[in-house]
């Protein structure tokens, strides 16, 4: 399921190689046009995505065989969706029981979730963690009162979590499997063999990143002295707020 | 940093990674879908107490923030924060506070971590569903029957889950520190 999918991909692309600030900020930046509605913000929002997958030099197959798990999450959504969005029924299709605002609606839901996730794909596989939290601590150093270390180390530490519990979700279905537990009936048993060995096997995996942490002498009082930004690494960043700008300015200009 | 302080670090981030988790095991009917969410976040009220649950389910939130496709159907950034369903999203953050506290003052007995569980999913919709009403306009009538009334069965059955969960993990972690 996630073997590939939001883990660090190790490489040395341009995307690799660019500051994680400037990632971080192009993520905040693209996000935030993913709450437009329009189609034509989510083709610019795609074609660009395709060409950033291109940047990334990402094994694109395998990816794309991983992300089975997401594909058929969005197809149930899209089903719910086109099924139960009250509306006219399709023309051609009288005897199909979706209608037409539903499956826009359906379609644009998926669509913009699907663009979201590819993002979170690309932005997690070409940014080590430590860069993550570094690029944090740089955002979040001049906020006062704040921890901004541990919360640099907590952020890591989530999507780390995150993408591992989505690996032993599957490992775990799969063990399930093959001691023909997916023939028992009751949901409740099914259930529960699934979530405690999740449970158990994701404590034992947090004890072990603490230990490996208080060996390696974790402080939150050393000093981090983070490089200023290149300029070259900036120019990327104004190339894409420009063409988002312009992209703005002929959508409502 | 103690190894005691740098084990809650650790743990409230697992538990905000599997809030991440729940968000992706969801129902999407009407407005407001059922996820299995705010089943992790009264687990880590629980499960770590008032300050390291809010402190897990405030890093969810944060994660969320900075765009990562962490909340329910994978959808993530601040324009979703502060949409429909954000109320929600904060309260899953007092509710994570409330629940702890809960469960502490009462020393983890069951009758006092059903009370619990019970007041901190009523301090979700009490957040919700007003916030809901007010973005999208309804009825509190409307706003009730589709931000709270569909989701109370569920609701009572992840309660449940949640207060055998954590019985069924204090003492693996208990065995795990004792093992030290």
């Amino acid at each position: 399921m996630a073997r590939i999918a939001l883990h660090y991909f190790p490489g040395n692309s341009l995307l690799h190689r660019w500051d994680a600030r400037c990632k971080f900020f192009g993520l905040l930046m693209i996000t935030g046009t993913l709450i437009q509605t329009r189609i034509s913000w989510f083709i610019f929002d795609s074609i660009l995505l395709v060409g950033l997958f291109f940047l990334s030099r990402f094994p694109f197959k395998q990816l794309l065989r991983e992300l089975r798990f997401w594909t058929i999450f969005l197809f149930i959504l899209f089903l719910f969706q086109s099924l139960f969005t009250p509306g006219l029924r399709l023309h051609s299709f009288p005897w199909l029981p979706v209608s037409k605002e539903g499956l826009l609606l359906g379609g644009l839901t998926c669509w913009r979730l699907g663009l979201i996730l590819g993002y979170a794909v690309v932005f997690t596989a070409v940014t080590r963690p430590r860069e993550l939290r570094d690029a944090l601590i740089w955002f979040l150093k001049p906020v006062p009162f704040l921890p901004e270390r541990r919360i640099g180390l907590m952020v890591s530490l989530t999507l780390r979590f995150f993408s591992r519990t989505l690996d032993q979700v599957e490992e775990v279905s799969l063990a399930h499997q093959a001691r023909l537990g997916d023939q028992n009936k009751n949901p409740i048993r099914k259930a529960k063999f699934l979530a405690l060995p999740i449970l158990r096997r994701s404590i034992l995996e947090a004890e072990e990143v603490t230990f490996a942490l208080a060996a390696r002498g974790y402080r939150e009082d050393l000093p981090i002295h983070l490089s200023q930004i290149p300029i070259y690494h900036l120019m990327p960043l104004f190339l894409m707020a420009g063409l988002l700008l312009m992209f703005w300015w002929i959508q409502y200009g | 940093m103690p190894v005691e302080k740098l084990r809650m670090v650790v743990l409230a981030s697992l538990m905000a990674g599997l809030m991440a988790v729940g968000a992706y095991i969801h129902v999407p009917i009407g407005p407001v879908p059922i996820v299995l969410t705010n089943l992790f976040v009264l687990l880590a009220g629980l499960f770590l107490g008032s300050r390291w649950g809010i402190a897990s389910a405030g890093l969810y939130l944060f994660v969320g923030a900075i765009g990562m496709p962490v909340f329910y159907g994978g959808k993530g950034g601040l324009a979703h924060i502060f949409g429909p369903t954000g109320g929600y999203l904060f309260g899953f953050v007092l509710c994570a506070w409330i629940a702890g506290f809960i469960s502490e003052r009462i020393r983890h007995r069951l009758g006092g971590e059903i009370l619990a569980v019970i007041i901190g999913s009523l301090i979700i919709y009490g957040l919700g569903v007003p916030w809901l009403k007010m973005f999208t306009k309804m009825s509190w009538s409307k706003a009730l029957m589709v931000g709270m009334i569909p989701f109370l069965i569920g609701d009572a059955i992840k309660a449940c889950v949640v207060v055998v969960l954590a019985r069924s993990v204090r003492p693996i972690l208990k065995r795990q520190l004792t093992n030290e």
